[in-house]
């Protein structure tokens, strides 16, 4: 009996492994498409794309979703610079992420990762109760209009003079984060929508620090703090995780005018 | 209770809603607002109405809603606010008409609507009407872009919601009664020829009962704009004293 639990126990791990590197070697072997690729062969009947770029921040609100739904898809990065023209057809706002699947296409990170959850309804993400769907949009418009754009700013590089006064609004609005954390994740007992719509900027922190010397510290924000160490606990946030080093590097190109969206791949 | 006169700074807080009644934190003038009036309206939704005034902000309100904008909607202690997530609430909340469909392609098709009015039409409506706005022919052309993709969806159907108005003609319809607006302060204006089912639209939405009950007509909407622009916005403009 000792034997059976044991392999069990190792088939399943051997099946998570799998499906990490999987996901991870999927994303990171891929190159971005420029103006003038030729456009990808539609993915199979039945099959999912995602259209992505390894750094965008609204695309890993959707990598994450795929992850914690255990959904396979292939992924085709784009250079946001210069996009493909056949990129621009599919989409007329030109942005990442983009899920095609049997010639339908969605893009917007939050009506995409909305759209998951209504064609695989397993392991449902978005809240099913109205106001409890409420209240995590009004969070998230909390920091589209608090937060945002001072982080934004932070990491594009403000002139020396107006950084004070861009971090103070930073860390003003992170403090209406803060405040909207009441458990132990923003969802509640597990990680949920809300969770993985706001995480990449948080897992991109240490570019303000690096960028712009702006810190956000366990005393002011003990909450976030902690709620940070358990996101980074998750399987499904490991598998789209760059370290702060990589984000950092791909924060010194963007300041540059010159993001390197193959940062880190294999020539 | 329903204020038609708009709280501001400095005002006391009105007592918060009676248990079970519905509030909405409005202003007359303010086109968000505007969308959830006509969502409650089309769901024969019963509520009252609190005004307040958007440019200098009664403190109370921040407490209610640390945005301090409108719409807000109270109703038994819950608050809700932004206008899309209020519409949507609203909708599976109560009954009445469905705004919305169940169907994930359908409701995504809503939501990348809604993302190309809020790229290339919204930010640029108010610059339009400003003659000496920089850069204004290409803000027209993103604009009019915008408009051609609401063109191609208005098909086959009367509205945007199929048959009956649903989510985005009440997202889109306060613009398009403002639209004239752009015309009186800069001479600017779609034309019919090039948005014919816009236009037909457009008629069909102005026949409304939700619409009509709170129209307002262009020389008021001037009014209001005009007053805020001289730095002394009014919205209570066209209230009896």
């Amino acid at each position: 009996m000792f034997i059976i639990s044991r392999f069990r126990v190792q088939a399943r791990f051997s099946v998570f492994c799998r499906r990490y590197s999987q996901t991870f070697a999927n994303m990171s072997s891929e190159r971005a498409l420029k103006r003038g690729s030729a456009c990808p062969p539609p993915h199979g009947p039945g099959k999912l794309r995602l259209y992505s770029m390894r750094f965008c921040t609204y695309a890993q609100r959707t990598r994450l979703f795929l992850a914690a739904k255990g959904i396979e898809y292939e992924t085709i990065n784009i250079h946001l610079r210069e996009k493909p023209e056949w990129f621009l057809e599919k989409t007329p706002i030109g942005k990442v992420p983009v899920l095609e699947k049997d010639g339908k296409i969605v893009y917007e990170s939050l009506v995409c990762n909305e759209y998951l959850d209504g064609i695989y309804p397993d392991k449902c993400i978005t809240p099913r109760d109205p106001l409890e769907k409420a209240r995590q949009s009004m969070v998230l418009a909390l920091w589209d209009t608090k937060v945002a754009g001072f982080y934004s700013k932070l990491v594009r590089g403000t002139k020396e003079d107006e950084r004070p006064a861009v971090a103070k609004q930073f860390v003003d609005g992170l403090q209406y984060i803060e405040n909207a954390l009441t458990q132990p994740f923003f969802s509640g007992d597990k990680a949920g929508a809300l969770d993985y719509n706001l995480w990449p900027w948080f897992e991109r922190f240490s570019m303000l620090k690096n960028c712009a010397g702006v810190e956000v510290s366990a005393d002011k924000f003990p909450k976030l703090t902690a709620w940070m160490g358990r996101m980074l606990e998750l399987p499904e946030v490991k598998a789209c995780f760059f370290s702060p080093e990589v984000h950092d590097q791909y924060g010194k190109t963007l300041l540059a005018g010159k993001s390197d969206y193959d940062l880190g791949l294999e020539e | 209770m329903s204020s038609e006169k708009a709280f501001k700074t400095g005002s006391t807080a009105p007592d918060p809603p009676a248990p079970g009644v519905l509030r909405l934190i409005s202003m007359r003038f303010c086109p968000y607002a505007h969308r959830t009036i006509l969502a409650l309206t089309a769901k024969g939704i019963e509520y009252e109405t609190v005004n307040v005034c958007t440019v200098n902000k009664p403190e109370w309100f921040f407490a209610i809603n640390p945005l301090a904008k409108v719409p807000t909607l109270q109703h038994d202690g819950k608050v809700v606010y932004e206008s899309l997530v209020c519409n949507e609430y609203l909708d599976r909340v109560f009954p009445g008409r469905k705004l919305s469909p169940e169907e994930p392609l359908e409701k995504a098709r809503i939501g990348m609507l809604q993302a190309i009015w809020d790229a290339k039409i919204s930010p640029n409506f108010y610059k339009i009407a400003n003659k000496d706005q920089e850069g204004r022919e290409d803000i027209i052309k993103v604009f009019k872009e915008g408009m051609s993709f609401l063109e191609k969806e208005v098909t086959s159907k009367s509205f945007f919601g199929g048959d009956e108005p649903g989510f985005l003609d009440y997202s889109f319809w306060p613009w398009f009664e403002r639209m004239p607006v752009l015309e009186v302060a800069s001479g600017f204006k779609l034309e019919e020829a090039e948005f014919p089912k816009l236009f037909a639209w457009q008629a069909a939405m102005r026949d409304r009962p939700e619409v009509k009950e709170h129209a307002k007509d262009t020389p008021i909407h001037l009014q209001y704009l005009m007053s805020r622009k001289q730095g002394n916005p009014d919205p209570d403009a066209g209230l009896q004293a």
